[in-house]
C-alpha cells in the first residue's frame, strides 16, 4: 500500500517538475542515464529498457550488496541519473546516504523491493523485520518489471512506449518461462525432501513461491572444524536430520572438511553445495545474468535434492 | 491527500535543488564495516592478539596457526579489543596505542558480515604527562578514550579510525576519577565524581561535542567496570548496576539492575565480560561465584561455583553459560542451574598467593573459549559446551596478554 503511494507520488511530482530537467548535465549526448545499485537488479533493468537508456550498475561481480561502497566518481554519477533503481528495504547499507542525496536532489528512485509484497523475516534476530531478498522468487520479479516499466515511461524523457512495452513483455515472458521452468523441476522433489538446510538468509521468498522448508542452521566454521566434537555439530545434525535431505546448502570456507568431519563424527553422508546468493558473477562461472542465477541454483537445488 | 502532499514537496525540491547537481561532493568515510582493500569472508576470521612483556604486539590466527608482529609499544601493559580493533596503554607514556587488527565481524539482522583487511597501526591518542592508563570502549560511531589519573575522556570518530586515521570530536574534562567513559550510539555515558574525590558518584550523558545531556543522570556510587552489551551499556556501581539505552527518540535513558536482597557489599561486580554483541555479561561475585548480568531481562542472577573464582566471562547463549576461573587454576563452565563442567587445574603456575597473573583472560566465541597460560606459554582451546573439553592446547608465545579479535 505504502508502496502504491509512493509510485504515485513519484509519478505525479515528475510530470509537475519535466521542466527543471533543463539544467542538467553532460550526459545528455549519451541519451537518459539509469543508475542501478545491485547487479541483479542492474541485469533485470538493462532487458526493461533495451536500448532505449545507458545503464550503469554501481555493484561488481561477486561483490556483497549490503557493504558494497562507491567511488566519489560514482557517486556524482548518480545524481546525473534520470533514475535511480535500488533494490531498497535496506540492503543497500553502504550506499543510503548517495541515494539519500540523490533523492534530496530531485532524482527520482525506484526502490525495486517497495513494487513487490514483502515478506518479514520469521526466526532470529531480525525476527519481525522486511527481508529484502526478493528476487529468489521469479514472480515477485515479474511484478519488479511491471513497475519499472510505470516508473520509466515517466522518469525517462522522451522514451517510446510502445518499445519499452515490447522490451519489458519479452523479458516478462522470458521470467514466465523460468518460473514455470523452475514449478516444474521443484514439483518433482518429493515434498518431504523440499528442504533447505542453509546458513544462508536469502531464501525465503524462493521457498514461499515453491513450498520449501528453509531450516537455518549453524555451518561450524574454521576453529571447530579444528578439533571438533560432536555437540559442535548437534544444530547441524539436527536440521539436516529434520530435513531428511542429503545436500545441504551453505557457505563454508572448507566444504570438504565440512563433509568429513560430519561423517566422522556424527555418521551423516552429506554434500556441501553453495548455491548463488546475493550477487551475479563474472562470465562462465554460472550466474552472469539474473536467469542464469535462477537456473544454476534450480540445477543445483533439483540435483540436490532428488532421490 | 497525502499522496498530493507528497506531490507537491517533491516539485519544489526538484525546482530548486534541479541545478545543484554538479556541485562537487564531500567524500565522507563510508559505514558499515567497509575498508578500502577489505574482503568479505564466509566465516569470521578469529585471531588471538597478544602482547608479551616487551610491549610487542602480535596476532595468531587461530586456522592457520600464523602469527604476525604487528607493532611495538615498549612498557604497554594493558590489552583490550572491541573485536577488531586492539588497544594497548602504556600508562608510563600516558598514551594508548590504537592498531587496527584488521578482522572483523558487522552485524546485520539476522546474520553477519565478516571482514578481512591488513592490520596496521593507526596511531597513539596521548593524554598527556601523568595521564596514566587510557581506558578504551568503543561504539559504532564514537571511540571513547578515559585518562582516570587527569579525568580526561578523548572521543574520536569511529569511521576515519576505520579509515586508519584519527578524529577529534570532543575532549571530556572532569576531576580525575576512577571511572568509565563508554559510547552508546551517538552518545557517551560517562562517569563524575567531586573534586578531590577520586571515586565517581553519578554518572552522566555526553553528546558527540562532549556536552552533558542536561537531565540525563543516574546515581553510581564507586561506577567501576562498564561493557556494552546488545542491550546498553552497563556500569556496575556499588549498590546496583546501572542499564544505559537508546530510546526511540535518540536518547539515553537509564535504569538500575539491583543485586538480590541481603546481597554483601564486598560481593558487588567490579568489572564485567561477555561475548561481544550479546545480551549477558558476567563478573565475580566475592568468593562466592559469579554475577549474570543478562541485560535484555534485567537481572542479577548469582550462579555459585565449586570454589571462588578469579575471572569470569559470559558465553552469552541460550543456556546463560559462563566460562569461569578458579582459585584452584580450573576452568569451570557455569549455568544457573549449577556447576556443568571444569577441566584439570590447567592454570595453576599462573597463580601466585591466590592472585591470578594480570593478564589472564577468558575470551568467548560462539563455539569456543581461549584461556591464556603465561607460565606454559600456551593457549587452551575449550569447548565450553562439550564438557569443558580442551580442544586444542596452542603454542602461542608471549601471550602475556590476550584479547581475541575478528568476532
Amino acid at each position: 500500500m505504502t508502496a502504491r503511494s509512493r509510485i504515485t507520488a513519484v509519478a505525479v511530482a515528475l510530470s509537475l517538475g519535466v521542466g527543471v530537467s533543463a539544467c542538467s548535465t553532460t550526459t545528455a549526448d549519451d541519451g537518459p542515464l539509469v543508475v542501478v545499485t545491485t547487479n541483479i537488479l542492474g541485469d533485470v533493468v538493462e532487458r526493461v529498457v533495451g536500448d532505449q537508456a545507458r545503464v550503469v550498475t554501481l555493484m561488481p561481480p561477486g561483490a556483497d550488496p549490503h557493504s558494497f561502497e562507491i567511488s566519489p566518481k560514482e557517486a556524482a554519477l548518480i545524481l546525473d541519473a534520470d533514475v535511480v533503481v535500488s533494490n531498497g528495504l535496506g540492503l543497500e547499507e553502504g550506499l543510503e546516504r548517495h541515494v539519500d542525496a540523490a533523492r534530496a536532489d530531485g532524482v527520482p528512485i525506484v526502490a525495486a523491493g517497495e513494487l513487490v509484497e514483502p515478506l518479514e523475516y520469521t526466526a532470529g534476530d531480525a525476527a519481525g523485520t522486511v527481508d529484502p531478498h526478493f528476487w529468489t522468487d521469479p514472480q515477485r520479479m515479474v511484478d519488479v518489471v511491471d513497475g519499472l516499466e510505470r516508473e520509466f515511461a515517466v522518469a525517462i524523457d522522451g522514451i517510446d512506449a510502445d518499445e519499452l512495452a515490447q522490451t519489458s513483455a519479452a523479458y516478462r515472458s522470458e521470467l514466465a518461462d523460468l518460473d514455470a521452468e523452475m514449478s516444474t523441476a521443484f514439483a518433482a522433489i518429493p515434498a518431504e525432501r523440499r528442504a533447505l538446510v542453509t546458513n544462508h538468509h536469502v531464501f525465503g521468498y524462493l521457498a514461499e513461491r515453491f513450498d520449501f522448508r528453509v531450516i537455518g542452521a549453524v555451518i561450524p566454521s574454521g576453529t571447530t572444524l579444528a578439533a571438533p566434537s560432536a555437540s559442535d555439530l548437534d544444530d547441524l545434525t539436527s536440521a539436516i536430520e529434520e530435513a531428511g535431505v542429503a545436500t545441504i546448502f551453505a557457505d563454508s570456507s572448507q566444504p570438504d572438511r565440512l563433509v568429513q568431519v560430519l561423517a566422522d563424527e556424527a555418521d551423516i553422508d552429506v554434500d556441501v553445495v553453495a548455491l548463488f546468493t546475493e550477487s551475479l558473477s563474472a562470465p562462465g562461472e554460472g550466474a552472469v545474468t539474473y536467469l542464469e542465477m535462477m537456473r544454476s541454483n534450480e540445477r543445483l537445488i533439483s540435483t540436490g535434492l532428488s532421490p | 491527500m497525502r499522496t498530493l502532499t507528497a506531490a507537491v514537496a517533491v516539485t519544489t525540491l526538484l525546482t530548486l535543488a534541479a541545478c545543484s547537481s554538479t556541485a562537487p561532493q564531500e567524500t565522507a568515510p563510508p559505514g558499515h564495516g567497509y575498508v578500502e582493500g577489505a574482503s568479505e569472508m564466509q566465516e569470521p576470521q578469529l585471531r588471538l592478539a597478544t602482547l608479551d612483556g616487551a610491549g610487542t604486539l602480535s596476532t595468531f590466527d587461530l586456522v592457520s596457526g600464523e602469527t604476525a608482529e604487528l607493532t611495538a609499544d615498549a612498557g604497554a601493559e594493558s590489552l583490550s579489543t572491541d573485536g577488531r580493533f586492539v588497544y594497548t596503554a602504556n600508562a608510563l607514556r600516558g598514551s594508548v596505542r590504537i592498531v587496527d587488527a584488521g578482522a572483523w565481524t558487522v552485524p546485520h539482522g539476522d546474520h553477519s558480515h565478516y571482514y578481512l583487511a591488513e592490520p596496521r597501526v593507526v596511531g597513539d591518542v596521548e593524554g598527556g604527562r601523568g595521564a596514566g592508563a587510557g581506558r578504551v570502549a568503543a561504539g559504532t560511531v564514537a571511540t571513547a578514550v578515559w585518562f582516570g589519573d587527569v579525568g580526561t575522556g578523548i572521543v574520536l570518530d569511529t569511521d576515519v579510525l576505520a579509515h586508519g586515521e584519527q578524529s577529534e570530536l570532543a575532549r571530556i574534562e572532569t576531576a580525575p576519577h576512577d571511572g568509565v567513559l563508554v559510547p552508546i550510539g551517538r552518545h557517551l555515558v560517562g562517569s563524575v565524581a567531586a573534586e578531590g574525590d577520586g571515586r565517581a558518584s553519578s554518572l552522566v550523558v555526553y553528546d558527540l561535542d562532549g556536552e552533558p545531556v542536561a537531565g540525563a543522570t543516574a546515581d553510581c556510587p564507586g561506577a567501576g567496570g562498564a561493557a556494552t552489551t546488545r542491550v546498553g551499556v552497563v556500569v556496575a556501581c556499588a549498590d546496583g548496576v546501572v542499564l544505559a539505552t537508546e530510546t526511540g527518540e535518540g536518547a539515553v535513558a537509564f535504569e538500575t539492575v539491583a543485586y538480590p536482597d541481603g546481597t554483601p557489599a564486598d560481593d558487588a561486580a567490579t568489572a564485567f565480560a561477555g561475548r561481544p554483541g550479546r545480551p549477558d555479561v558476567a563478573a565475580i561475585a566475592g568468593e562466592r561465584g559469579a554475577w549474570l548480568l543478562d541485560s535484555r531481562a534485567r537481572t542479577l542472577t548469582l550462579v555459585a561455583s565449586p570454589e571462588p573464582l578469579l575471572r569470569a566471562t559470559a558465553v552469552g547463549d541460550d543456556a546463560h553459560l559462563i566460562v569461569a576461573i578458579g582459585a584452584s587454576g580450573r576452568l569451570h563452565v557455569l549455568s544457573a542451574a549449577g556447576p556443568l563442567a571444569q577441566t584439570e587445574p590447567l592454570l595453576a603456575h599462573d597463580i601466585a598467593d591466590g592472585v591470578l597473573a594480570a593478564g589472564v583472560t577468558v575470551e568467548v566465541d560462539i563455539s569456543r573459549a581461549y584461556v591464556n597460560s603465561p607460565a606454559a606459554g600456551v593457549v587452551y582451546e575449550i569447548d565450553y559446551a562439550d564438557d569443558a573439553r580442551v580442544a586444542r592446547t596452542l603454542d602461542v608465545p608471549g601471550a602475556a596478554l590476550m584479547v581475541e579479535t575478528g568476532r
